[in-house]
């Protein structure tokens, strides 16, 4: 009798966090892309991406969005615009300085359905600063993978404005607003 | 003419500060005029200068870097302290270890966060500490030495300008502009030269610390190389060489001349081992 009582609430339980926590995936570095833009010279924007990515969604649309969370973690080492040198002085003291702030965080705080897509609010820290950023989000859809594992995923857009991260070297020649797409796969945990 | 607009405005206002508050020296005595107000000129105008290059700076810093500013101000209260009372050699020498120590554990701290273990991490800050002790005992030796008023103050622009260069090829702008900086805080400095009066001790601590985060900084956060950081840092050693001319500004150029000779060593070293920013 007792140890039915034990299973009974390890049952409920479990269906208790799939109810209100939601899904959880872990992002999957290879099918996951962070890519940014920037104006040069005022004509028009260049593009470069950060080759890894790595970070945890819980996200549920059909339960209580309040209870869905990303967090996402990209190393400024990852770094790549197809150009080694423009790459080492992005991490170098004037633009990321990456010896000192090896690592891009984010860290959502509100999750909010618009129609079709979601605004996730969160907590960007870059070059060691921490400030409030709300990006577009469009969901993915859910499939197999081919070990049968279930994936999911999606894509945000956002702007920030990298000065107000105290990146403020070459403002003129470089753009001040940086466009930014995270891409993101995750697999089922 | 990007890098001349970048640099120009901090440049420019660090030398009107120092001349500013070197000014003072113009309506004040002699000899306090030169040991008080001469660590305080370049301290300030380094840390406005500072200012002017990377925007208002929070308490505390993230940015390692922008503790200078703060830095500059602590070394120039210390070196004006020291010049105008009589504090013993040993306890000016014990009070700079300390401050320098602190400074390094400030500027480091992301190594100790992300690289050292707190041992290693020590290591080198006791390390990089006893380097720095030497280069303002060579400097303070310097100011007792020199023959003519503009003696120092052309050791340290020399100093400034390969510090600068060097700074610049590794990879960081930002850096290099700091150095250019503290060089034409120096430079502003010799307004005291139209009474005679050269820059002495008081303005060691400042220097030595500034001069030295600068190239801590450079080498463990830009692409500095270590040898060209060492030249740099000892660069004023052949000054103490002694020079057997009968001339006073001619055993002044040589010494100049040697000091000039390590400076454009440590350039040329970080031109070749880093990439230019040619993209």
């Amino acid at each position: 009798m007792k140890s039915f009582k034990l299973i009974l609430i390890a049952i409920l339980s479990s269906l208790g966090l799939t109810a209100y926590g939601g899904d959880t995936y872990k992002v999957d570095p290879v099918h996951s892309s962070v890519i940014f833009s920037i104006k040069h010279s005022g004509v028009t924007d260049f593009y470069g991406n950060f080759r890894q990515i790595s970070g945890t969604v819980t996200f549920d649309a059909a339960a209580d969005l309040s209870k869905s969370s990303m967090e996402f973690t990209v190393p400024v080492e990852a770094l790549d615009t197809r150009n080694e040198k423009r790459d080492q002085h992005l991490k170098s003291p004037d633009f990321f300085n990456a010896a000192q702030f090896p690592t891009i965080s984010f860290k959502s705080n509100k999750i909010e359905a618009t129609g079709d897509t979601y605004k996730i609010s969160g907590d960007l820290t870059l070059h060691g600063v921490t400030k409030p950023v709300t990006a577009d989000f469009k969901k993915g859809a859910e499939s197999k993978g081919q070990k049968g594992e279930i994936r999911n995923g999606g894509e945000a857009r956002f702007r920030i404005t990298r000065s107000d991260f105290d990146m403020k070297f070459m403002i003129g020649p470089l753009g001040d607003d940086v466009n930014i797409i995270v891409s993101v796969e995750g697999v089922k945990q | 003419m990007f890098l001349l607009k970048q640099i120009l405005p901090a440049t420019v206002m660090a030398m009107m500060v120092a001349a500013g508050v070197c000014s003072l020296a113009l309506f004040w005595g002699k000899e306090r005029a030169h040991g008080v107000l001469g660590p305080l000129a370049i301290g300030i105008a380094y840390g406005i200068g500072h200012l002017f290059v990377v925007g208002p700076v929070s308490f505390p810093p993230a940015d390692t870097t922008n503790w200078l500013p703060y830095l500059a101000l602590a070394a120039a209260v210390l070196g004006a302290s020291s010049a105008a009372s009589t504090i013993k050699a040993w306890a000016r020498v014990l009070i700079f270890a300390l401050v320098s120590v602190g400074a390094l554990r400030l500027l480091l701290r992301p190594k100790f966060q992300y690289g050292w273990s707190l041992g290693e991490g020590w290591v080198w800050v006791a390390c990089l500490g006893s380097a720095i002790v030497l280069l303002a005992i060579i400097l303070d030796a310097l100011t007792r030495r020199s023959v003519t008023a503009i003696e120092i103050p052309a050791y340290l622009l020399i100093i400034c300008t390969g510090t600068m260069g060097a700074l610049m090829l590794s990879g960081s702008v930002l850096l290099g502009q700091l150095a250019a900086v503290l060089g034409a805080a120096v430079f502003g400095s010799l307004v005291l030269i139209a009474r005679q009066v050269g820059l002495d001790r008081g303005i060691v601590p400042v220097f030595s610390l500034l001069t030295s985060a600068l190239l801590v900084s450079g080498y463990f956060f830009a692409a500095l190389p270590a040898t060209s950081a060492a030249l740099l840092a000892f660069a004023p050693v052949p000054a103490l060489i002694p020079v057997g001319t009968p001339g006073r500004f001619s055993s002044f150029g040589i010494r100049a001349g040697l000091v000039a000779i390590p400076v454009a060593v440590a350039v040329t070293l970080a031109f070749l081992s880093s990439p230019p920013l040619d993209y």
